[in-house]
């Protein structure tokens, strides 16, 4: 029998190595508790219900786990009755469990299966959910366990969603009021503060009057910091709910903000932004205006760090007449980190060392302080940047800096956005610090943001300041190359129209660069057709290697932007370069790329049938009729692909002409099956976005003023659908039989 | 019985790299039974076809070949065995590539690899994988039973044969395959041992496989079983290729190796054989999988910047 314990790491995802497989009675001495092959066999005759209710409470620690995480989906297979009358009892031992992994996961459970009663919609289905699933948090959330009072915290906000409203104050509140009355342990009460501000919205405007402001109201003058700490981090969701709201934990907030712990005054920086959006206009400025300023002369490095992180957001979210050169200068020196004038970089204050220590001497203990102990609470995500990205590690000051950089690269759009385009010379030495960052990750951030920060600053600024980093951009490591490749027809839509006419051989020099096939290959981007780099683009770093993974995936963002450039260019230098690149990249090696190539072919029929110039129509559909009787089934396909994708987009379906579609009907008799396989797909799609045009037309009384359906344009498809029907493939003949029938053929 | 609807939302699944129930993939395993005792040991393929060597559990890199060959039904595919061990995911991969086959049995073909038994799978992970995710050995068991009804090998127009490993002494016509009993473990000697386990190696004649199983052969075997089979090619896989596939013997043998950067260290890309209508050749690289293409995506996406 296994009774060893499961550590939260077996349970975990994949380990993958060999080792040995615990074989058939084959025991080391020391695996004397391992289970037997047998005490791992489970009887195949159990049908799923019967499983879990013997697994879910037995012996083996791995098998309980297992068929916990069964419970929602059992229940739903086996019905409501069979759930309610077997399974929904287990979960009162379940949540005894000595394993806290097991204890865990039946968190996820139980909201799954309040959500299954609430999709079964009865009373007696809602009652269940009511006795005997909501319950059984109570107890979770008490757990001792961080880890699992964590999860039992976020599934009960997700079940309270399920709990009508009447029964929320007896069923829900009274859970979180217990734990927030327990004097004697400090962890419940920082669990309670989290789940009043996360269950506020669906609690509403009286009962967070009546109760929840209240308890948090009292629950910020908690004798525990760390209680004051969790407050300080949990009121944004309140103050969302009713005006009334925000006004009684304003000044909560504002004691909160003067705390003698730096550790609670930084919880007040970092909530600072989403809490300043969840008021008035009014109090942002009035109230919360001068807490920014009091944070940022805040003796704690910590809490200035902390407001660094929120500061971009904060400003976004101020009327504009208050965005003054002062508080832009308050921004922009984040990103000038190593000047001696730079506002957070004075190295007075309170830091991690003084665990949350307080105020007054905290001046010593930041200088024995680690930065990178600090680093979880840099780390916070709570309305900054996404969590993950933040770099830490060794080199603390470094990261400390890096951090700072990041989120004003981060914020920065949001921040030109309110500023505007005509303050673009106080931002525009900030801009160039950030994008010539040594830091990848803040570089990554301003590629994506690129052209943002062009559609706010206009066609002028976007080529004198702009394309240069563009061009530095696209000559960078792979990730921030992907950040500006993915907005690329974005930013030239930002570029004046000859500034852009005499870029697009930029664009072919980068996709070049993506379909070299030697690995080593570097970037052959021709600087002399592209301008000199801006002087402050110089140090960039220059021609890294690119995988031939992303090589493709490079080929394949610029395909799904060929649209796009169609309609960007001239038609004279669309027939130059790019019908060339498109004929390129819908002959790809890769199907995603090819396939995502699709989509520039009814742009580019329309553009050149409306210039009519000299037969570069009839020249394109030659060149598209070139994969029709391509030697391979390969090209065959795609073309049949490109057809059906052209009938299928309401905006350019006439663009299949006659020419087109006779050679996309005779596909159906080719001699490969995937060919005609792809045929009769396509077929189907387009005979059931027929039927469903000509309901809708019908119940609009505009059947007979309806544009000739596909069908109707082409009456060979019928024959084609027919003859498929009879197919040697079973696949093709099951979808023509379903597609003719659909039509009532 | 399941239908094509429960199948295809199982692919669906199985797409999206979560695993199975049990009962579903006792009920897979099932109709894979049926598909898998009519084929042959030497089953025919047509042309148009993909082949692929080892994938090992590495399921985001097989994601990765449909991405770059195209997805089955689209392209058909030939997978030459060894789906499972080593990786991460090897239910999820190995389930895959058994639902395509139950769901489009003429759009692919699943051959043995060694690793497809069930005393490797007990050393090299798929059992511990088996055993972790559903808690029981029992889908370790349904797994290892289909195995045994795995073909030994594929013969595409007749001209192109495909094996796991190589040649055996113990076999010179493609008729001597076609009359084993191949519906058992794999034995640890003998004409079924040696097509999944022997190597191509630069000797004269047969020699012994330091691997402990199977044969060492040279180019003379090569040429006289082509010959006397009337095949061009000989395809095969079981050995690493640092760059995804091999050419020996004058073009007579290739290995194609379909799990880059191997046991997720071993820096190797991956090669695919695309095989058109007409035969021609073509290889196509691929490498590993990013890691922003690896585990389930976030449900709700973290901001590039915020505006």
């Amino acid at each position: 029998m296994w009774t060893r314990g499961l550590s939260a790491r077996s349970a975990a995802a994949g380990s993958g190595g060999g080792g040995p497989g615990g074989g058939h009675g084959e025991h080391d001495p020391d695996e004397a508790l391992t289970p037997t092959f047998e005490d791992l066999a489970i009887d195949p005759g159990l049908d799923d219900v019967d499983r879990v209710v013997r697994y879910a409470t037995g012996t083996v620690e791995l098998q309980r786990l297992v068929h916990v995480m069964m419970l929602s989906d059992t229940a739903r297979s086996a019905g409501f009755e069979t759930a309610a009358a077997r399974l929904f009892p287990l979960t009162r031992e379940i949540c005894r469990d000595q394993e806290p992994v097991v204890r865990q996961n039946l968190a996820t459970q139980l909201s799954a299966m309040c959500q299954f009663c609430s999709e079964v919609g009865t009373e007696e289905a809602y009652k269940a959910s009511i006795s005997m699933l909501v319950p059984t948090f109570r107890t979770l959330v008490l757990d001792g366990v961080d880890d699992v009072r964590e999860a039992a915290s976020i599934h009960l906000i997700k079940s309270a969603a399920h709990v009508r409203e009447g029964d929320l104050m007896e069923h829900i509140l009274s859970i979180v009021l217990e734990l927030a009355h327990d004097e004697g342990n400090e962890k419940l009460r920082i669990t309670s503060a989290g789940l009043l501000n996360g269950l506020a919205p669906r609690f509403g405007p009286e009962l967070c009057q009546q109760f929840v402001v209240p308890e948090l109201v009292s629950l910020s003058q908690d004798p525990s910091f760390k209680v004051r700490k969790a407050v300080a981090l949990s009121m944004d969701k309140i103050m969302r709910v009713a005006h009334t709201c925000s006004v009684r934990l304003l000044p909560a907030y504002e004691r909160l903000s003067k705390d003698s712990i730096w550790g609670v005054r930084k919880a007040c920086a970092d909530s600072l932004a989403l809490l300043a959006e969840g008021v008035d206009e009014s109090d942002r400025v009035s109230r919360l205006l001068p807490l920014m300023r009091r944070f940022v002369r805040d003796n704690s490095k910590w809490v200035r760090g902390a407001l660094s992180q929120r500061l971009g957001r904060f400003i976004a979210c101020l009327p504009e007449d208050q965005i003054t050169d002062e508080l832009l200068d308050l921004f922009l020196g984040m990103a000038d980190i190593h000047s001696p004038s730079c506002w957070i970089n004075s190295n007075n204050g309170a830091g991690p060392g003084s665990n949350g220590g307080n105020n007054a001497s905290g001046g010593a203990s930041a200088k024995r302080a680690s930065y990178a102990s600090g680093g979880d609470s840099l780390r916070s995500s709570f309305g900054g940047p996404p969590e993950g990205v933040l770099v830490g590690g060794q080199n603390a000051p470094n990261d400390f800096a890096n951090n700072i950089m990041y989120c004003c690269a981060f914020s920065f759009p949001a921040v030109v956005l309110k500023a505007g385009a005509g303050r673009w010379l106080k931002l525009q030495r900030t801009f160039f610090t950030l994008v010539n960052c040594d830091n990848q990750l803040v570089r990554r951030v301003m590629a994506y943001s690129l052209h943002e920060l062009a559609k706010i600053l206009g066609p002028a600024i976007t080529e004198t300041d702009l394309l240069p980093v563009l061009v530095a951009f696209l000559r960078d490591v792979d990730q921030v190359k992907t950040g500006t490749l993915l907005s690329m027809s974005q930013f030239y839509s930002c570029l004046a129209n000859s500034a852009r006419e005499a870029r697009v051989q930029l664009l072919v020099d980068v996709f070049d660069e993506a379909s070299a096939r030697n690995r080593s290959a570097s970037m052959t981007i021709n600087e002399l057709t592209i301008g000199a780099m801006g002087a402050n683009a110089v140090g960039m770093p220059v021609a890294n290697l690119t995988s031939a993974t992303n090589r493709w995936r490079f080929r394949k963002i610029i395909a799904s932007q060929m649209a796009d450039f169609v309609a960007l260019f001239s038609v004279s230098t669309t027939v130059k370069y790019i019908v060339p690149l498109g004929g390129r990249l819908l002959h790809d090696d890769v199907y995603e790329v090819r396939e995502a190539a699709h989509s520039m072919v009814g742009p580019c029929l329309r553009r050149l049938r409306e210039a009519d110039e000299n037969n570069n129509y009839q020249n394109f559909q030659d060149s598209l009729l070139t994969l029709a009787r391509a030697r391979s089934y390969a090209d065959r396909q795609h073309y049949v692909l490109i057809c059906s994708s052209l009938v299928l987009s309401s905006q350019y379906r006439d663009e299949l002409t006659d020419y087109l579609g006779a050679a996309f009907l005779d596909c159906a008799m080719d001699p490969v099956a995937n060919v005609r396989l792809a045929c009769i797909r396509s077929l189907a799609k387009i005979a059931e976005q027929r039927v469903e045009e000509d309901t809708a037309a019908d119940l609009a009384g505009e059947l007979s003023h309806r544009p000739p359906s596909f069908f109707e344009r082409f009456p060979a498809a019928i024959g084609a659908l027919e003859s498929l029907a009879r197919d040697q493939d079973r696949e093709v003949v099951t979808i023509a039989r379903n597609a003719l029938a659909l039509m009532h053929l | 019985m399941a239908s094509n609807s429960d199948l295809d939302r199982q692919i669906e699944k199985l797409q999206r790299c979560e695993y199975l129930t049990e009962s579903e993939v006792k009920v897979l395993c099932s109709r894979a039974r049926e598909i898998l005792i009519d084929e042959s040991n030497v089953q025919r393929v047509d042309a148009p076809v993909t082949i692929c060597g080892d994938v090992h559990g590495q399921y985001y890199d097989v994601k990765e070949i449909f991405r770059v060959g195209g997805e089955c039904p689209t392209t058909n595919y030939l997978f030459m065995g060894d789906f499972v061990d080593r990786g991460f995911y090897s239910v999820e991969t190995f389930l895959l590539l058994l639902a395509l086959k139950v769901r489009y049995p003429d759009r692919i073909t699943l051959i043995r690899g060694n690793h497809e038994s069930r005393q490797i799978t007990q050393v090299y992970g798929f059992y511990d994988e088996c055993l972790r995710k559903y808690g029981s050995v029992n889908v370790w068991r349904y797994c290892t039973e289909i195995f045994d009804f795995l073909s030994l090998s594929a013969i595409i127009e007749d001209k192109i044969f495909a094996v796991h490993g190589g040649l055996s002494p113990s076999i010179n016509t493609l008729d001597q395959i076609r009359i084993i009993d191949r519906k058992q473990e794999v034995p640890h000697d003998g004409a079924m041992c040696d097509l999944m386990w022997s190597d191509p190696e630069d000797i004269d004649g047969w020699g012994l496989s330091p691997r402990g199983a199977g044969y060492l052969f040279g180019k003379d075997v090569v040429d006289k079983f082509n010959h006397t089979n009337k095949i061009d090619l000989i395809c095969r896989a079981h050995q690493l290729v640092m760059e995804g596939y091999k050419w020996m013997f004058d073009e007579s043998l290739v290995t194609v190796w379909s799990a880059p950067n191997y046991c997720y260290r071993c820096g190797n890309v991956a090669a695919i054989l695309e095989l058109d209508e007409n035969l021609g050749k073509q290889f196509k690289i691929v490498e590993a999988a990013p890691q922003d293409a690896r585990g389930v995506p976030n449900k709700r996406t973290s901001p590039a910047y915020f505006l």
